[in-house]
């Protein structure tokens, strides 16, 4: 068994009085794919947003509880988000590459982080985060035409390419493909399975067929509880818990 | 026939019966829409109409061209044409002799007439023809001179002949003598240039913009330099920094506030924190900047702020999901998609600086000022208070020249929207 590297202890957050996540423990296994699942308004969203504080982006929103990634709690008052930040990367539902060129949009992570000493070092970055992406042949010839020219997905690959190109530790995705057609979705998918060789990656998706195909751990959340955390083949075929259960059959949510 | 089920059918009527009216309403709103556009445009095209017609004449003015002989001993009593020289010279009678020898005027009453016909600064233009060319010394040239602004009044037919003569301003010989110099075609109608290179005067034929333009574009100058940092730096700090709490709500409700607070109470302002206590000088563009600077912010950190919260959010937060710190993400990609929507703001907040009068008259920007300021630190005065003082001046010459400044201001106001607009353009970009 190999150690947890994300590991999360008796986690609440609140949105002012309103309780969205309730005591949840859990650990995230390294290189693995982990799925978020369950229905709308469960916070499995809010609870992905606390592993890189982007909840902290958002007025009244107050978290209890640890958590640890390597080991290190990423509440504790010395811990700077930039750096954890870099380290734990995010994806959004919408893709939103920002309204610049594409090779812009991958280098302004290293740019911001100082990690190219040279230029020409800040093209092999590009490339190769772009390359890691699956999104280098198709853009190689147009670097310096503004992302928000690209096709949904691959806006979303180019959101994907700028976040690798930071080297973080941990993906975070939430609901990467909820705005893509089934092609540009099957694409990602194939992108995740690649990239979850070298780095963690949690997803939060409302596809079940998702979380079945790409994931290797699954977590089932309702009204912010978590239900059942386990293997996903094991989820998706023989539930523990009765609501897992009528949740993936399609009986509620 | 389909088989409706009469719950069908009767819902079907009722929706029919219903339609008529919904319809009708629609109409009478496009139309009531229509009227009020067109009763606005109606105003406008009056406004322009009335505006165009008295200020357009404005623009011009009666001219009359005199042999006249420029005597170096006369006109440069001491020689080497200094400025002491030219002013103990005697250029105005040397102009006088030129217009009596011209109308043959003999006798004291007569002379006078024929003086009194020609503006106060013709001596003026003599020295000033003088200055541009030596050479011209002891000729005899045609030089042409503004007709005094009762002559061109009169020429204008804003005087009637049928009025007593003890009751208009133009005596019988005058009009005998403008009619004979009309007819020998010395007076001519042209573009005037004490209008756009005079400064202000009390001689209505004289009375010119420059001065307050220049004004204008220092007072501005400064409004803008002062006003648009800071009210976008507030508007970034508030919307994406302070913390959401009791001071800042006030801070925000008295910003909102401010913007509603009649513009001379800000004149107040400035005259008693500026002039009383810091003993800045009276009438200077900068503390007039300074005044219309803080009656401009609020409308500029107002409109700041909605082009902020107008930036998707998704953006900064894909900055932040790769660790750009608050700033970075604020600074490279908030502010520059909302810089469009602040250079609007301050559009609107330099158009309504232009044309305020009121608290620059509290602070003696008001004063009659015949130099033209050179920095901001000269006593000057602005275009919207130069048509102000004009339109309280009884001369009758002076209610086109108000008009034409009233144009004027429309065209630098119209200008100035033009560059920020342009500038606003090359900043746009789509996201």
């Amino acid at each position: 068994m190999t150690d947890p590297v994300v590991t999360c202890k008796n986690v609440n957050i609140f949105y002012g009085d309103k309780q969205a996540i309730n005591n949840i423990s859990i650990d995230i296994l390294p290189k693995t794919i982990t799925a978020f699942i369950g229905p709308s308004g469960c916070g499995k969203s809010t609870f992905l947003r606390s592993l890189n504080r982007m909840n902290d982006t958002i007025d009244g929103c107050r978290m209890e509880g640890e958590i640890l990634i390597d080991n290190e709690n990423i509440y504790a008052p010395e811990i700077d988000v930039v750096p954890l930040r870099a380290r734990v990367g995010m994806v959004f539902q919408k893709p939103n590459p920002f309204p610049k060129s594409i090779f812009d949009n991958v280098a302004y992570g290293p740019k911001i982080h100082g990690l190219a000493k040279s230029n020409s070092e800040l093209q092999t970055i590009v490339e190769k985060a772009l390359k890691g992406s699956g999104l280098w042949e198709e853009v190689k010839d147009r670097l310096d035409q503004p992302g928000t020219g690209l096709s949904g997905g691959q806006q979303q690959r180019l959101c994907i390419a700028r976040t690798i190109a930071v080297q973080p530790e941990i993906i975070l995705m939430d609901e990467p493909c909820s705005a893509l057609d089934p092609i540009a979705t099957a694409r990602i998918e194939a992108l995740m399975t690649d990239l979850a060789k070298d780095y963690t990656i949690i997803i939060v998706t409302h596809s079940m067929q998702q979380a079945a195909r790409v994931s290797q751990k699954t977590a089932f959340f309702h009204l912010g509880d978590l239900i059942e955390y386990g293997d996903t083949t094991q989820m998706f075929t023989n539930p523990r818990e009765s609501r897992t259960q009528d949740y993936i059959t399609g009986r509620f949510g | 026939m389909t088989d409706k089920t009469s719950q069908q059918q009767q819902t079907e009527q009722r929706l029919l019966a219903g339609l008529k009216a919904r319809r009708a309403k629609e109409r009478r709103f496009v139309w009531l829409g229509r009227s009020a556009i067109a009763i606005a445009l109606l105003f406008l095209a009056t406004l322009f109409i009335s505006i165009g017609t008295k200020g357009l004449p404005g623009f011009f003015q009666y001219y009359v061209t005199l042999n006249v002989y420029l005597d170096s001993s006369r006109l440069d009593p001491l020689g080497g044409m200094s400025d002491q020289s030219f002013f103990d010279g005697d250029a105005k009678k040397l102009v006088y002799e030129a217009i009596y020898a011209e109308l043959e005027a003999k006798g004291r009453s007569q002379k006078k007439a024929a003086r009194q016909m020609l503006s106060n600064g013709s001596d003026v233009r003599l020295v000033d023809l003088v200055k541009s060319n030596i050479g011209l010394l002891d000729t005899v040239q045609p030089v042409k001179l503004a007709l005094d602004d009762d002559a061109d009044s009169y020429l204008r037919g804003f005087i009637s002949k049928e009025t007593p003569e003890k009751l208009r301003r133009v005596n019988d010989i005058q009009i005998e003598f403008l009619e004979r110099l009309q007819a020998e075609g010395l007076i001519s109608y042209e573009l005037s240039d004490y209008l756009f290179f005079g400064s202000a005067s009390r001689n209505a034929e004289m009375a010119g913009i420059k001065g307050a333009f220049f004004g204008s574009i220092y007072t501005l100058f400064v409004c803008f330099i002062i006003a648009f940092p800071l009210g976008v730096a507030t508007a970034i700090y508030l919307e994406v920094f302070a913390p959401k709490n009791k001071i800042t709500e006030i801070i925000e409700i008295n910003i909102n506030n401010l913007a509603a607070v009649p513009s001379v109470v800000f004149g107040i302002l400035g005259l008693a924190i500026f002039i009383n206590i810091f003993g800045l000088p009276r009438s200077i563009p900068l503390v007039g900047g300074i005044v219309l600077a803080l009656m401009t912010l609020p409308t500029i950190i107002i409109s700041s702020r909605a082009s902020i919260r107008a930036v998707p959010p998704s953006i900064k937060d894909g900055a932040l999901g790769i660790g750009a710190s608050e700033m970075q993400a604020t600074f490279h990609h908030v502010v520059p998609l909302a810089i469009p929507g602040m250079l609007t703001g301050a559009i609107i907040g330099m158009a309504q600086a232009l044309g305020e009068t009121a608290p620059l008259l509290m602070i003696g920007m008001v004063a009659f000022i015949v130099d033209i300021p050179n920095s901001v630190t000269d006593p000057g005065t602005v275009l919207p208070v130069q048509i102000f003082m004009w339109a309280d001046f009884a001369e009758r010459m002076f209610i086109q020249k108000t008009s034409s400044a009233i144009i004027i201001l429309l065209g630098f106001l119209i200008a100035m929207n033009g560059i920020a607009i342009f500038i606003r353009r090359k900043l746009e970009r789509r996201w």
